[in-house]
């Protein structure tokens, strides 16, 4: 099964300079010092977010059309870079577009587990591409919503991410940054989204088994 | 009143509780005007389970036939002792052998001369003019895809739901886990369907406590059994005219998805009894 997998996947895949194996039961038994220390050998553990000024809109609709702006697509990995500045944002505006935005992605991902590389008018995915790496950093999104709401929606959607892209491992342990697409970003900044995904998944998992979970 | 089933064929057809539901209509004088199929097949789940997990996550989910099911757990759906909690507390509880495997609603359909149907899509246009020349009174949703809003308009009465969770707290997937999880009541919920996810006029609710060795596995088999003396409950309401809509605000809950494997395998030590015999079913994650 692993070899059949990592033909088929192998043409996309980008290393991931850690251990990282499937468990026996859909778990996830990644190393989580290997996640922390490749983030930490980087010096991106928790890379501050972009500085982005607050929306005009604060409705996913209109949050959409702005960053559409003059183009025809808007980029997940965009919309995720939007969103994880929006979040902390001083401005309860932009922090009430950051989740609306949030939202949606996580609504997107959940009901059709598939996350387009780009988005058209209306939330219509632009082609068939998606964006694996864009996913990792929308649930690091869903993890700090997390932690700030206490609404496990946050948290389950960000497990159900990094399994999906775990579930898609091979047995290197290297992951994939795309599908069907030329990735749309560097390799470390992917495996960087990986990571973090991956670190603060099970440092949630590890908050929900010892009741700290804020 | 004139009743269409709405169900999934081959696979999810040979259901205790679809048999109990459909041997209830019968015994309340409400045999089914028909029962129609989408099609549902190993080959289909495989290519869904492909497009989900990847090709090495299907492998694993088809081989371990479905992930969340735990071998050798004794409230297994697959087990001999999860029969035993279904078929004694349902209404119609001899509807099924304590042993073997229960009879399939197309083989029940037919043995009672009720007219069994297979499209390839409830949502599509063959079944849309089937179900406009049954002109029924009531469409009854029996585990299927989301149902879209022109199959939706064509019963007189409504599509009826059993949801199993409460509402409007608790929408969407794998309510009754979540139900769990945030501490609110587990139970069934029968309800008109309505755009949205979960959103129509609410029925009938029927909670059920959480016993010490409840397993999630165990309270699913729980809501199939209220969900049949639910539905049984509500077609008599409504045949005889007593039947109270409640209308839910959708902003008084929230809609949940499918809960991830992580949540579950602790959701599930939660269940388990404690050393003083109480359950661990409280939130301590939202």
């Amino acid at each position: 099964v692993s070899r059949l997998s990592d033909a088929v996947l192998d043409w996309k895949r980008r290393a991931l300079p850690f251990e990282s194996v499937i468990g026996d039961e859909g778990g996830f038994p990644v190393s989580l010092e290997a996640a922390r220390a490749w983030l930490r050998a980087r010096g991106v553990s928790d890379p501050a977010p972009v500085s982005l000024p607050p929306p005009a809109h604060e409705d996913e609709d209109g949050i959409l059309a702005e960053v559409i702006g003059s183009g025809q697509v808007a980029s997940a990995e965009d919309l995720a870079t939007r969103a994880e500045a929006w979040i902390d944002h001083a401005d309860p505006r932009a922090r009430r577009a950051g989740e609306a935005l949030a939202a949606r992605l996580m609504r997107r991902f959940e009901i059709t587990k598939r996350f387009p590389a780009a988005y058209g008018p209306g939330w219509k995915s632009a082609g068939s591409g998606e964006s694996w790496a864009a996913l990792a950093h929308a649930g690091v999104v869903w993890l700090k919503l997390w932690r700030r709401d206490d609404d496990v929606r946050w948290l389950n959607a960000a497990l159900n991410a990094a399994m999906f892209l775990l579930a898609r491992q091979g047995g290197s342990g290297a992951l994939p940054a795309g599908h069907r697409l030329p990735g749309t970003m560097d390799d470390t900044a992917a495996t960087m989204h990986y990571a973090r995904l991956i670190a603060a998944a099970m440092d949630g998992l590890q908050r929900v088994d010892t009741g700290d979970t804020v | 009143v004139r009743i269409v089933l709405l169900s999934r064929f081959p696979r999810f057809d040979r259901l205790a509780w679809k048999a109990d539901l459909f041997r209830g209509m019968c015994e309340l004088g409400l045999k089914p005007q028909a029962v129609i199929y989408d099609s549902c097949s190993w080959s289909e789940q495989a290519a869904e389970a492909f497009r989900r997990f990847g090709p090495g996550g299907a492998a694993r989910k088809l081989l371990r036939r479905g992930g969340e099911v735990h071998a050798g757990d004794p409230a297994s759906p697959r087990s001999g002792a999860q029969r035993s909690v279904v078929y004694p507390g349902a209404r119609h509880g001899n509807a099924a052998p304590a042993h073997g495997k229960p009879p399939r609603l197309e083989r029940l359909a037919r043995d009672a001369a009720v007219p069994v149907h297979q499209v390839p899509s409830h949502n599509q246009p063959e079944c849309l003019e089937l179900l406009r020349a049954l002109s029924p009174d009531l469409i009854l949703l029996l585990g299927t895809r989301i149902i879209r809003k022109p199959v939706l308009e064509i019963p007189r009465i409504g599509v009826l739901n059993p949801h199993y969770g409460p509402l409007p707290e608790v929408r969407g997937m794998n309510a009754t886990e979540w139900a769990v999880w945030l501490g609110k009541p587990t139970g069934v919920t029968i309800h008109f369907v309505a755009p949205g996810i979960d959103q129509g006029d609410i029925l009938h609710f029927e909670p059920f406590p959480i016993d010490p060795g409840d397993s999630p596995a165990m309270l699913r088999a729980k809501c199939q059994t209220v969900a049949v003396r639910g539905f049984l409950k509500v077609l008599a309401d409504l045949d005889s005219g007593v039947a109270i809509r409640r209308p839910q605000r959708p902003e008084d809950g929230r809609q949940y998805y499918t809960m991830n494997v992580a949540l579950k395998r602790r959701l599930a030590n939660r269940l388990r009894p404690s050393d003083a015999g109480t359950v661990h079913g409280e939130s301590t994650g939202s």
